[in-house]
């Protein structure tokens, strides 16, 4: 196994849903393309698929306020032979509120093979109401498909009654680097000021889970020299080892709901 | 301050003194940024003939000895080529405790991150083993000027420094006679316990079943007389891993007479070494007694999957250890951790959000750019091919 990079804190959320070997739609990791970081999901199907039925790929329990969330996926449709585009197939996310058995949202098809992004129009439904499941589903056509057939790449998905894309979030100074004279390596430092006070943004940072005392509307910085991604950050500083070459630095900050901010440059 | 470039640890009774939260500042990478999710309760189920799950799960990651390159703070870009040990499946966690061997092990930022975005608690280990155990014993009571035990506040300014919830209080020393009044240790407990819950929202201070109240290491396996003293001082007991099913019932009813049967978290030792069950995949015979009792469970060193096996096959065989190999479960002699779990709800009551990143990969993309990649295996830092954002 080649690993060019390992970061313990990168890890995300992992599917709480086991895929069962009777299952019909299957997911896996893969590391062959992500939408950001290092891995995302393969959606396949298994053997023993029905033509024209629907098979489920379950993946996470959730407790997520239903009323008012919407969903929010990037996602990425293999790319296929002419032959092997199949009529009437149709991909998409399932979610089960405590009301609703499964509610069905198929993923706008388009061109395919490269990563696209959706956002499906709120729920409206009872101001108690949760999503508990969240999943995958393939509606197969009339014609069978032969088993491991990709349905589906997922690179991210994002749930919450309020816009976790913050219109205005903090600003990232330039940054600052500064040599340490006894070993040779340079200190990167920088800040993230808050500059929106609306009601909006108020809201967003008393989500729990969408504020940090230490890095505000930022979960990760990432390093960049000129346009080489050097590491990620979790706190306002990256150590630069030593014997690396002089940079043009830049940090953008990634927000906990996934966006990316772009940061100031560096002196 | 023992400071392994990308560690904080401590050694030392003075150098935990000598601690102050003013050096965090050097430090910044080595605190989490990440608030502890708030895991909503799931939907209620309806109520079925099977026992209850395990009301919580603690995982005591004792791994390798602590402390290793891929767990720094900036992670390894590059890595060296080779599997790598993470925990995936922290559905089924509630608190991790981060074991190694050091008088005060601090948990790296990385894992504090992860685990706080997935709503698992972290805790860090206080130890104290043999004669130098007892040395540093000789201090653990001493008051500052104002009668208070200056080393409880100190591990409680440390958790809330570094940004987790409390510590593991192993003690596997005895105090030397002079120093020790009888309640003093549960004094110091339970001043530990306070300072913990005010200064960390959430947090715990869990007890570790050996030193009993005849200051002697005298494991007892379960909860006692020995060492309920300190147990009723602490938000739980993490007993030691030698119970038989008399030994669970006879905690179980002690526990029960306290109103605390969940706050027992029952140890099994994934490497075997006189557990129930032997360790391993064999974890299942001891964790269905426990969902039978009624008690927690606590893990030790559930790395197993991958130092057994030094690392091959780790995916699969971590997955056949938690949550199945994806046959019938039912059938199958070998359990899952899942099968006698409850899994929580991922993702908070108004946010839900996953990349699905697993720690670690070939690449790193930016919205489904790569910009970070490796062309070859494994190579010095200033020679790596670098892939430019288009």
């Amino acid at each position: 196994m080649n690993t060019p990079w390992v970061h313990i804190g990168a890890q995300s959320i992992l599917p709480s849903k086991n895929s069962r070997n009777t299952d019909k739609l299957k997911w896996a990791f893969t590391d062959e393309t992500a939408y950001f970081g290092g891995t995302s999901l393969n959606i396949s199907i298994a053997a023993g698929s029905v033509v024209g039925g629907v098979d489920f790929c379950p993946l996470y329990s959730t407790a997520v306020t239903a009323n008012g969330s919407s969903i929010q996926v990037a996602y990425l449709l293999p790319e296929r032979f002419p032959a092997e585009i199949l009529e009437g197939e149709v991909v998409g996310v399932y979610y089960t509120s405590d009301a609703t058995q499964k509610k069905l949202l198929p993923l706008p098809q388009g061109p395919r093979g490269g990563w696209k992004t959706t956002t499906f129009p709120r729920i409206i439904t009872g101001p108690n109401e949760r999503i508990t499941e969240l999943g995958i589903y393939y509606k197969h056509p009339p014609t069978p498909t032969s088993p491991g057939f990709k349905a589906l790449t997922l690179g991210s998905l994002h749930i919450s009654p309020i816009s976790t894309i913050p219109e205005r979030p903090s600003r990232i100074t330039e940054v600052v680097s500064t040599s340490d004279t006894g070993g040779g390596s340079i200190k990167l430092g920088w800040k993230a000021y808050r500059r929106d006070f609306s009601p909006v943004m108020r809201k967003l940072r008393s989500v729990h889970g969408c504020f940090s005392e230490k890095t505000g509307d930022f979960a990760s910085f990432l390093v960049w020299r000129g346009k080489e991604l050097v590491g990620v950050s979790y706190c306002l500083e990256y150590d630069v080892p030593a014997g690396a070459a002089v940079g043009d630095w830049r940090v953008d900050g990634v927000t906990w709901g996934g966006a990316i901010v772009r940061g100031g440059g560096g002196k | 301050m023992s400071n392994l470039k990308d560690f904080i640890y401590i050694s030392e009774m003075s150098e935990l003194a000598d601690w102050r939260p003013e050096d965090v500042e050097i430090q910044a990478s080595k605190v989490s940024n990440t608030p502890l999710l708030d895991r909503p309760p799931p939907p209620v189920q309806p109520p079925t003939a099977v026992p209850s799950p395990i009301p919580n799960l603690l995982s005591c990651h004792d791994y390798k000895g602590g402390y290793h390159p891929d767990e720094s703070a900036q992670g390894q870009f590059p890595a060296p080529p080779g599997p790598i040990y993470s925990a995936a499946h922290l559905h089924l966690i509630d608190t991790f405790v981060y074991f190694s061997h050091h008088l005060v092990s601090i948990p790296p930022s990385p894992w504090i991150n992860t685990l706080h975005r997935n709503g698992v608690r972290v805790l860090g280990t206080f130890i104290v083993e043999g004669s130098t155990g007892s040395a540093a014993l000789s201090r653990l009571l001493d008051m500052g000027s104002e009668g208070e035990y200056i080393y409880a506040t100190q591990l409680a300014l440390i958790a809330e420094t570094y940004g987790f919830d409390g510590w593991l209080m192993n003690i596997e020393a005895s105090f030397p006679r002079e120093n020790l009044v009888p309640g003093e240790l549960e004094a110091f407990l339970k001043e530990l316990r306070s300072a913990v819950r005010e200064l960390v929202p959430g947090g715990l201070v869990i007890w570790y079943d050996a030193l009993t109240v005849r200051n002697q290491v005298d494991w007892q396996n379960g909860l006692t007389q020995l060492n309920a003293p300190f147990f009723k001082v602490t938000d739980g007991l993490f007993t030691n891993y030698g119970w038989r099913k008399r030994e669970l019932g006879n905690t179980k009813a002690m526990a029960n007479t306290m109103n605390r049967v969940s706050d027992i978290y029952t140890g099994i030792d994934c490497f075997g070494r006189g557990s129930l069950g032997g360790g391993g995949f064999g974890v299942g015979e001891a964790l269905s007694l426990i969902r039978d009792a009624g008690t927690s469970a606590a893990l030790f060193a559930p790395g197993w999957t991958y130092e057994n096996f030094s690392g091959k096959d780790f995916e699969s065989v971590d997955r056949k250890f938690w949550v199945g190999d994806g046959s019938d479960t039912e059938s199958n002699s070998v359990k899952p951790i899942s099968y006698f779990a409850s899994g929580r709800t991922c993702g908070g009551p108004e946010f839900f959000f996953t990349n699905f990143n697993r720690a670690l990969g070939k690449g790193w993309w930016v919205n489904g750019v790569v910009c970070f990649t490796l062309a070859h295996a494994f190579q010095p830092y200033t020679v790596l091919t670098w892939v430019p954002v288009q």
